[in-house]
């Protein structure tokens, strides 16, 4: 049971310390992905307007 | 139910207020991008990674996977941690090989029921959809039971009358801006969600950790569980070697790679390398989304069992957790409700709740998008104008908003609520890994060999509690039939392709891959292809282009 106690307390500390890590790089790094998802949905609609018959 | 005074007080109404209003606002602002199905069920697949990242881990880490997982850590103790490390690992491997899910995006399809049509036949996409539908309907037929549970246990609302009015209120908002928005406004507010949640919870975790301490956890699971509690290959724990091999399957393997909602992200990716990149990054969250809550559930456990006044309602004399899910349900929130202080609980409990509406908004479009997609265009011969599939997806998500309502209020859970999901779910799954394994990966597989699989999929509906007392199955475990259905659903493929091969795979006529080269699927690869060369063309690190050469 001291082999699996220690395993998971060293699994559950070292998932939520890269967890941290990982969550901190995707929060920051997203914004500008949804920013290039914007622009690259409103120039699409803007060609659009631009040329109705496709 | 114990009457626990809850610390969710008026600021928190207003936290949770403000941010339901916010998001919902956000979402309903994405109907602008909206122009035909590419755009609204994969957001025209214009994801790059790391969005892509977060609204994956936003979507699966839901209010309804925080409920389950806490169940299982207080059934199950810390031997409950295997399914989390299972499904972190399994979903890495996924990203490294790409299994499954890069020859999907490769293919350019939006559905895994339009696979089915490219592979084998019109009619196996209808019924495969129908089938998906079905059982993904029935997964998520239980989501506002256990909402309604996590509120009651974390505001101390009694009244069942108001508890439906909240429920109900949260369901009609996503409905309406995941019928508006449809996947632009799903990835906005899932980043939102992960945000939220994603630094909630870790707070939590330090929080209970801080609160109870990790000797005294790690005492009280050893004192109720025994070794059982730490040790998953023993029978006592209720997991055991059958019950982790299940684990591989679905809380690995099938929830990312073959569950639709996982398939939909990396369908919805910008490129193969993205898809890739995706998977590996969402790993750790495959893993946390099941750790954390199980661990909350765990913190419950030792909370209440080191309470007198309150052990009656969680243990049974013997000193094991009660037989009642309901209340093993609820251990966890009600546990926040004491722990937490005024202000972060508000804010944990809004980050849950968007991501209750999250899960939601997901689900409902995506069982919307396969009904319309692959049921109803495929069967009125793709007649049916963009218009009218935008129109009809939008019913369907109104009509399964209700049946949730309904099937919530009636169903008698009788087992974990994961148990329930995993079987429910496996109603599709166990055909569907088949088709995908043998179609893609299989020449030979025919059309009907993949009609037998997906029927013998269906036998997975006897691991339902209900179904399986009625059937007279109580010796088998639910992950025990669950894996004879799916190595019936094995053999059934194998069987079927090899006696009644496909005319396609004779050796006068093309195979599948010939035939997508004839068709021109491949320009569809083509397509990802040039996306995935942009795409390495704009990281410039150079470990990235060497993993994805």
């Amino acid at each position: 049971m001291e082999f699996w106690s220690t395993l998971w307390a060293v699994v559950f500390v070292l998932c939520l310390l890269l967890f941290a890590g990982v969550a901190v790089y995707v929060s920051v790094g997203a914004i500008g992905d949804i920013r290039a998802l914007f622009r690259k949905m409103g120039k699409r609609d803007g060609d659009a307007k631009a040329d109705p018959q496709g | 139910m114990p009457s626990l005074t809850s610390n969710f007080g008026t600021l928190d109404w207003l936290i949770v207020a403000v941010y339901m209003a916010a998001t919902v606002g956000v979402g309903l602002y994405m109907n602008r991008y909206i122009r035909d199905m590419g755009d609204y069920i994969v957001a025209g697949r214009s994801l790059k990674s790391r969005l892509a990242v977060a609204t994956m881990i936003g979507s699966e880490l839901g209010l309804v996977t925080v409920m389950y997982s806490a169940q299982k850590g207080f059934t199950g103790g810390f031997a409950a941690f295997h399914i989390a490390v299972i499904a972190g690992v399994v979903t890495f491997i996924v990203g490294m090989t790409g299994f499954i899910v890069v020859p999907l995006r490769r293919l350019g399809v939006m559905t895994i029921p339009e696979f089915y049509e490219k592979r084998f036949s019109r009619g196996v996409r209808v019924f495969g959809g129908l089938l998906l539908a079905f059982a993904g309907i029935l997964n998520m037929g239980l989501f506002l039971k256990a909402g309604a549970l996590f509120v009651t246990g974390l505001t101390g609302l009694t009244d069942p009358n108001s508890v439906a009015v909240v429920m109900t209120v949260m369901l009609a908002l996503v409905i309406a801006y995941t019928i508006m928005g449809g996947m632009v406004s799903v990835v906005i507010t899932d980043y939102i969600q992960f945000v939220v949640l994603s630094f909630g919870l870790i707070l939590t975790c330090g929080m209970a950790v801080y609160a109870l301490g990790w000797t005294t956890i790690v005492e009280t699971v050893a004192s109720v569980h025994g070794e059982p509690g730490f040790n998953p290959l023993l029978e006592g724990s209720g997991f055991g070697p059958s019950y982790i091999m299940w684990m591989i399957f679905t809380a690995g393997l099938v929830s990312c790679a073959v569950w639709q909602t996982s398939v939909m992200r990396a369908c919805a990716a910008e490129s193969v390398a993205v898809v890739r990149r995706l998977y590996r990054w969402s790993s750790i969250g495959f893993l946390i989304r099941f750790m954390i809550p199980q661990f909350l559930g765990i913190c419950a456990l030792t909370y209440f069992f080191n309470m007198p006044e309150f052990r009656g309602f969680f243990f049974d004399e013997t000193g094991s957790p009660t037989a009642d899910p309901t209340m093993t349900l609820q251990a966890m929130p009600l546990f926040l409700s004491q722990v937490l202080p005024t202000g972060i609980i508000g804010l944990v409990g809004a980050g849950l709740l968007a991501a209750f509406m999250s899960t939601h908004d997901s689900y409902l479009l995506c069982w919307a998008s396969v009904l319309t997609h692959d049921v109803v265009a495929p069967a009125t011969n793709e007649r049916l104008t963009t218009r009218w599939q935008l129109t009809l997806s939008r019913v369907f998500i109104s009509v399964i908003g209700l049946f949730l309502l309904v099937w919530g209020l009636w169903y008698d859970l009788g087992q974990d609520l994961w148990d329930y999901m995993a079987v429910s779910g496996a109603i599709y799954f166990t055909g569907a890994f088949t088709l995908l394994l043998a179609g893609l990966y299989w020449k030979r597989a025919s059309t009907v060999g993949a009609y037998l699989a997906l029927i013998a999929g269906i036998g997975a509906v006897a691991g339902l509690g209900p179904v399986n007392k009625t059937l007279g199955l109580g010796m088998y475990r639910s992950d025990e039939i669950g894996l004879a259905v799916t190595a019936l659903a094995l053999v059934l493929m194998f069987v079927g392709s090899l006696v009644f091969p496909d005319r396609l795979d004779r050796g006068d006529q093309a195979s599948w891959a010939e035939r997508a080269q004839q068709e021109g699927w491949d320009g569809q690869a083509d397509k990802a292809d040039k996306a995935d060369q942009a795409d390495r063309a704009d990281r410039p690190d150079r470990l990235d282009r060497k993993g994805e050469a």
